[in-house]
C-alpha cells in the first residue's frame, strides 16, 4: 500500500482484529504485532466505516458530512490515521 | 513427567508451553506438567523444601493454569478495603509487598501477595480469598522495624522470607474495586493519576502474572479481552510516590485521600 492514496482505492479493515469498548473509548488489537490501540470519535467512526469494504472518496464525504469538516482538512487529518492502520496490518486494499 | 511437550508454542530454557500444557523445570528443586487450565502434577528434587518447591508451584505453575483456563491473574499484593478489592501491580522490585505490609500494618486485611486472580464469572470483577502470606526481602523488613527470627525463607539462598497474615473469615469472592500501578516520582510531583481506556487496558495488560505466558501460548487475543473487560469495571489509577521507608507515611496519606473520593464510576 504506498500512501499518499488515491480516491478511487477501496479499502477495508482487516479482518483479523479485536477490539472492546473501554471507557467510552474503541480500544484494539493488532493479532499479529499484540500491540493495542485507542480509537477517539474520528477514528472510531473511520473503523466502522472499513468495516465494509468503502472507496476511500466515498469515506472522505461521508466524514465531511458528519463530522462538517472541510474535505482537504478531513483527508489530511486521517491520511495519517490510515498509514497507521496499515502499518500495523490492521487496513488492507479490498480486491 | 514428560522431557519435553507436543506442540510446543514456546521453548525456552526453563519451561515450555503450548495454548493448554506448560512445562517446567528449575534444576535441584521441582518439575511441573499443567495442562488443560485443571492439572499441575510436579516431581520434586531430592532435598527441596516445600517453600522452594512452592515457589514454583503457586508461581509460575499456577499462573500458567490461570491463563489456560482463560482467567485473568494480575502480579499483585491485595488487599481489602469496605468489602472490596484493592490490588497494587508493579515490575518485580516495585515495592508492592512493602506498600501492602504497611497497609497490614495500619489494619488492613492482605487478600494475597504476589498474585491477584480475577474472575469474569459474575456481573463484576472478583478475587477469590484464601490464605495469604506476604513476602519480603530482609531490608523490607527491617525497614518496617521486623526482623526475620523464626520466619520460612521463600528460596534457601535469598534473603526473602514468608511472613504469614492472620487469616480471617471473608467471604470466597470480593470484587475487584481499585487497581494502582506503582511508579516512582523520579523527578515527578507525586500523586495519583486515574487512567482511561486504552491506557487502563495497557495497564493491567501488562501487568498480567507471567506476562510473557499469553503470547507464548498463543493466547493474546484473550489476554487483551480480559484486561478490557477488567479495565471496563475497575478503578485503574497510576500511583506516583518517592521510593524509601521514610515515605511510607505520604503513600498512606495519598492512598487515603483517593479512597476518601468514590471510586471512577463504570459500567
Amino acid at each position: 500500500m504506498t500512501f499518499p492514496l488515491n480516491e478511487q482505492e477501496v479499502l477495508h479493515a482487516a479482518t483479523d482484529h479485536v477490539s472492546a469498548e473501554v471507557d467510552g473509548q474503541l480500544v484494539m488489537m493488532s493479532v499479529e504485532r499484540g500491540r493495542y490501540y485507542g480509537l477517539d470519535e474520528v477514528g472510531r467512526r473511520v473503523w466502522e466505516l472499513l468495516q465494509q469494504p468503502i472507496r476511500l472518496g466515498d469515506l472522505l464525504d461521508t466524514l465531511v458530512e458528519e463530522f462538517e469538516v472541510g474535505r482537504d482538512d478531513c483527508a489530511a487529518d486521517i491520511m495519517p490515521f490510515l498509514a497507521s492502520l496499515a502499518e500495523n496490518d490492521l487496513l488492507t486494499m479490498a480486491d | 513427567m514428560p522431557a519435553e511437550i507436543d506442540g510446543a508454542t514456546f521453548r525456552g530454557p526453563v519451561y515450555e508451553t503450548g495454548p493448554q500444557s506448560f512445562l517446567f523445570s528449575m534444576p535441584g528443586v521441582v518439575r511441573c506438567l499443567v495442562t488443560g487450565g485443571e492439572e499441575i502434577v510436579y516431581e520434586r528434587a531430592p532435598g527441596a523444601t516445600d517453600a522452594e518447591v512452592g515457589v514454583f508451584v503457586f508461581g509460575s505453575a499456577f499462573g500458567a493454569l490461570c491463563h489456560q483456563r482463560g482467567l485473568f491473574p494480575l502480579h499483585a499484593s491485595t488487599i481489602l478495603l469496605d468489602g472490596e478489592a484493592v490490588a497494587f501491580v508493579g515490575r518485580s522490585g516495585a515495592g508492592k509487598s512493602t506498600l501492602a505490609a504497611t497497609l497490614v500494618e495500619r489494619g488492613h486485611r492482605l487478600l494475597g501477595d504476589d498474585m491477584c486472580v480475577v474472575w469474569h464469572d459474575s456481573a463484576r470483577p472478583e478475587v477469590a480469598t484464601g490464605p495469604a502470606a506476604l513476602r519480603l526481602w530482609q531490608h523490607a523488613l527491617s525497614g518496617l522495624g521486623k526482623d526475620a527470627t523464626g520466619l520460612d525463607r521463600v528460596r534457601a539462598e535469598m534473603p526473602k522470607y514468608y511472613v504469614p497474615v492472620e487469616a480471617s473469615d471473608l467471604p470466597d469472592r470480593v470484587p475487584l474495586r481499585r487497581v494502582y500501578a506503582l511508579r516512582e516520582a523520579r523527578g515527578r510531583a507525586p500523586g495519583i493519576e486515574h487512567v482511561l481506556g486504552l491506557r487502563a487496558v495497557n495497564v493491567l495488560a501488562t501487568n498480567a502474572y507471567r506476562h510473557r505466558f499469553p503470547r507464548q501460548m498463543a493466547a493474546t487475543t484473550q489476554l487483551f479481552q480480559l484486561a478490557a473487560l477488567t479495565a471496563a469495571a475497575v478503578d485503574v489509577a497510576l500511583l506516583v510516590r518517592p521510593i524509601g521507608f521514610e515515605h511510607l507515611s505520604e503513600v498512606y496519606g495519598m492512598l487515603e485521600a483517593d479512597w476518601a473520593r468514590p471510586a471512577v464510576a463504570k459500567s
